[in-house]
């Protein structure tokens, strides 16, 4: 078993440690001035976070975006159950909704910057416009797409309408909504980034532009590195939470299930 | 085993992979085909050189320089980019050679220049000067108590950018009159709105410039100081090259100064053809752009102000040390 | 079977719930005119400003007046063409690679960790390391471009690849047809579906990337527009650049949805 699980790990991991090596030597003694030392780079990330600038600014940019997702979530979930179960009015709603989705988000940045500051505010406000449409359509698409026989069988038992709401509809359409939730954590990233990027004072992209700015290359390299890596980490995390919930709802390849 | 209709969507999506090589192709020619080799005579006989500049202020003399023929006549065929906001969006076409000559103020060329980046300043195109009006400063609310410089202290002051020359000169004054820089607290907002924060108390005074200035002192804001008057000689515009394009091709770069010079000297004598170019090329409002004041345009760079704000960046901790003479000016340079 | 397709031919569309087909349409043109009335009364109300939200008729004007100046179209296509070169090099690169890694577990799992690294990673955070080593030129955005629709497009091969049923798969090898035509009748019709929505999905972060880097440089097209108006104080001629961008964005996601449709009318496509 753990046989197996090394054998796994080492093929997964194979490849990036190889990446990451090359590049670590192949910047070693690196005199360029768009490329600094790989090492360079990593030490100025950890001296930045362990009590420098990157560990306030990062603070900054997550208690942005983490607020920004839970208000998205929590009235995306809710606005897509009332929409999900009522057919004529999501009918009615598609297009509004789609137009919403797909729209770039970004084009608001200098408007609402401009119009309401350079604040936590109006950024949080610019996460949850932007982050919140993954989240309501794909719950209206879950709660949509409950098999009609599960309904019936609920009905039939007489079960009441919110006991049937906690505990039929929203787990049925929770695998969508957690779909939903990863695409509306990039989305939410993106967004962050810009409006700190275009008008800010603190935070994650600020630090990312001025160190451009300044010409500091290696800080600016630090920076993006560290946005990747937490980008990855809040990805794995609803990953994770997804098959914390999910536990008894298994959604891989049929390729990787087809190994019985 | 597929049918007709599975066959020819299936050939369809082979032409999508065809389109998208030619796609590639083009991609990479485009990157490839600005990679241009300015600075070595085409075949018309001219020098072809490629010249990034600024999109709305301290342009004029390139404009004027282009419109009057100057280029020609000192054999250039000069092409026009739009430089961006920022001169780290500048200096790689600069480095890589597809931009020979390009803009910046002192304070973000000492930036570069103390950062490493091998670039030099060839000339100057646009100073302060202490004769004229003002069309920048610092301003602050009718009712406020602050009345000089040194009542800065303490306070918070809006700019459009931080480590900018207004911040700087605000900074050096600010230590000539026996204030420590240190104590202004200096914070940035997109430019259309620091009167408006100043009205709702946001921010104690900012700096702002142009038609904001004029617009905001006819709102009844009141100017402290003469802004960038106080620091006379202090480039607000220079020109700028690679270090190695300027070892390989001085003679180019002396019929560039040659010709920007020309084009400063119509700039400073004919001041309504100033106007006409800025009324033709920025987004200024027609009513400003009649009544503005002439900048004042001078090849030299002033060396004694190129250090001092040099020294303000240090204390205010924007570079590690003065970069060296040799480092930031160009041999051929015109300083005094 | 042949009955079968004919029968679903016979049917045409599913039909519908919500009302017959004009009772969806009227109640489609409701709920956009409750979107407008209800914008109508917070500039009138004065909720914002009207420097912050200006009123539906400024901004449709300035709409409409835009549709006729060729600085409009300009920008539209500035923001297109970098969208578009963006995209379909990401197509280049992208499918065959995602095919590459779906069909060969190996492949699949070596990369799985670059992959998940680079699918949540926001490109725009590149901007400034890519503004530092290309300058602000249109080759910088449709890189950025290419780098943003990249994995989305390999993600959604690789995932249609692996999506073969393993019976198949299992006949086609014991069968021993050869690799390439395997690859060619069997992988390719089973992944067109998963390529499909990848392609949407690029779509339209191509345009929304394009926008987002002329937002945050000077280089043209309908973002640099926005802030150019939004800081000359005209809102309302900003919100009709977004208006328009807002259009680009769902125009280029219902052609790809109508498209996804009509290629795949022998296999439904997966759920969004």
């Amino acid at each position: 078993m753990t046989r197996r699980l090394g054998k796994e790990l080492l093929l997964q991991l194979w490849l990036p440690v190889l990446i990451f090596v090359i590049v670590l030597i192949a910047t070693a003694g690196s005199k360029s001035l768009y490329f600094p030392p790989l090492a360079h780079v990593l030490d100025i990330m950890w001296t930045g976070l362990a009590g420098g600038k990157l560990l306030p600014a990062l603070g900054f940019s997550m208690r942005n975006l983490l607020t920004g997702l839970a208000i998205a979530a929590v009235s995306g979930v809710l606005l897509g159950l009332v929409l999900g179960e009522h057919e004529r009015l999501r009918v009615a709603a598609t297009p509004v909704l789609d137009f919403f989705r797909a729209m770039p988000h970004v084009a608001f940045v200098p408007v609402i910057i401009i119009a309401l500051g350079i604040a936590s505010a109006p950024k949080v406000f610019l996460i949850v416009f932007g982050s919140i449409w993954p989240i309501l359509l794909n719950t209206v698409d879950g709660v949509a797409g409950i098999p009609p026989s599960v309904r019936e069988a609920a009905r039939s038992y007489r079960i009441p309408y919110w006991l049937r709401l906690r505990k039929v509809v929203l787990p049925g359409a929770l695998p969508q909504i957690f779909a939903g939730l990863r695409i509306a954590v990039a989305v939410g990233i993106v967004l962050m980034v810009v409006g700190e990027m275009y008008g800010s004072a603190q935070g994650i992209g600020y630090y990312i532009l001025t160190s451009g700015s300044d010409f500091a290359v290696a800080e600016t390299w630090a920076g993006t590195l560290l946005l990747g890596i937490v980008g990855y980490a809040l990805s794995m995390a609803v990953l994770g939470a997804e098959h914390l919930c999910l536990g008894w709802y298994f959604q891989r390849a049929p390729r990787a299930r087809g190994r019985r | 085993m597929l049918s007709d209709t599975q066959r020819r969507r299936l050939a369809g999506g082979f032409a999508l992979p065809a389109i998208a090589a030619i796609g590639m192709a083009v991609l990479t020619a485009c990157s490839s085909g600005t990679a241009s080799s300015g600075g070595t005579a085409a075949s018309d006989g001219t020098v072809h050189i490629t010249v990034m500049r600024p999109s709305a202020a301290t342009f004029e003399p390139e404009i004027l320089a282009q419109q009057l023929g100057y280029f020609k006549a000192a054999g250039l065929t000069v092409t026009f980019k739009i430089a961006g906001d920022d001169l780290s969006q500048n200096v790689p076409p600069v480095l890589n050679g597809e931009v020979q000559f390009a803009s910046a103020d002192a304070a973000s060329l000492l930036k570069a220049v103390a950062a490493g980046v091998p670039v030099r300043a060839v000339m100057g195109v646009q100073e302060s000067t202490a004769a004229g009006t003002p069309s920048d400063g610092l301003l602050v609310p009718a009712s406020s108590p602050i009345k000089s410089i040194t009542d800065l202290k303490g306070k918070t002051v809006g700019v459009s950018d931080l480590g900018g020359l207004p911040q700087l000169t605000i900074e050096i004054l600010a230590q000539k009159a026996g204030l420590n820089p240190a104590d202004i607290h200096f914070v940035a907002l997109p430019v259309t709105t620091l009167s408006s924060a100043a009205k709702s108390g946001k921010i104690d005074a900012f700096d702002t410039f142009g038609p904001f200035f004029a617009a905001a002192k006819a709102a009844g804001f009141r100017a402290i100081g003469r802004g960038s008057n106080d620091l006379p000689g202090a480039p607000q515009g220079l020109i700028f090259a690679s270090a190695s394009y300027l070892a390989a091709h001085a003679d180019v770069a002396k019929k560039f100064q040659e010709a920007i010079g020309k084009g400063i000297a119509y700039a400073d004598s004919h001041p309504a053809a100033v106007r006409d170019v800025d009324a033709k090329y920025t987004p200024l409002p027609k009513s400003y752009v009649e009544t503005e004041p002439i900048p004042d345009y001078n090849t030299v760079l002033d060396k004694s102000v190129v250090t001092e704000i040099a020294k303000a960046m240090v204390t205010a901790g924007l570079i590690s040390d003065v970069p060296p003479d040799s480092q930031f000016y160009w041999s051929q340079a015109p300083t005094n | 079977m042949r009955a079968d397709r004919q029968g679903i031919l016979r049917r045409g569309w599913p039909s519908s719930p919500g009302g017959g087909w004009s009772g969806r349409v009227l109640g489609k043109c409701l709920c956009v005119a409750a979107v407008l009335a209800a914008w109508a009364c917070a500039s009138a109300i004065g909720t914002f400003p009207p420097d912050v939200l200006p009123s539906v008729p400024a901004v449709f004007g300035a709409f409409v007046g835009d549709l006729h100046t060729s600085a409009f179209w300009a920008a539209v296509s500035a923001t297109l063409a970098a969208a578009c070169i963006g995209l379909v090099a990401a197509i280049v690169v992208g499918v065959p690679l995602g095919l590459l890694t779906g069909s060969y577990a190996a492949a699949e799992r070596s990369t799985r960790l670059l992959v998940d690294a680079g699918r949540s990673f926001p490109v725009i955070a590149l901007l400034p390391v890519m503004l530092l080593l290309l300058g602000t030129t249109t080759t910088m955005k449709s890189w950025v471009v290419f780098l943003a629709c990249l994995f989305p497009l390999f993600l959604q091969a690789q995932y249609g690849a692996r999506s073969v049923a393993p019976t198949i798969a299992e006949t086609v090898r014991s069968y021993r047809i050869p690799r390439l035509l395997r690859f060619r009748k069997v992988v390719l019709p089973s992944a067109t579906p998963s390529i499909m929505t990848g392609l949407r999905l690029a779509a339209t972060t191509s345009v929304l990337v394009s926008v987002a880097v002329e937002i945050l440089t000077t280089l043209p097209g309908l973002g640099q527009h926005i802030i150019s108006d939004e800081t000359a104080n005209s809102p309302a001629a900003a919100f009709s650049y977004i208006l328009a961008a807002g259009l680009i964005g769902y125009a280029v996601s219902r052609l790809c949805q109508i498209a996804e449709r009509h290629f795949l009318r022998w296999r439904p496509p997966p759920a969004r």
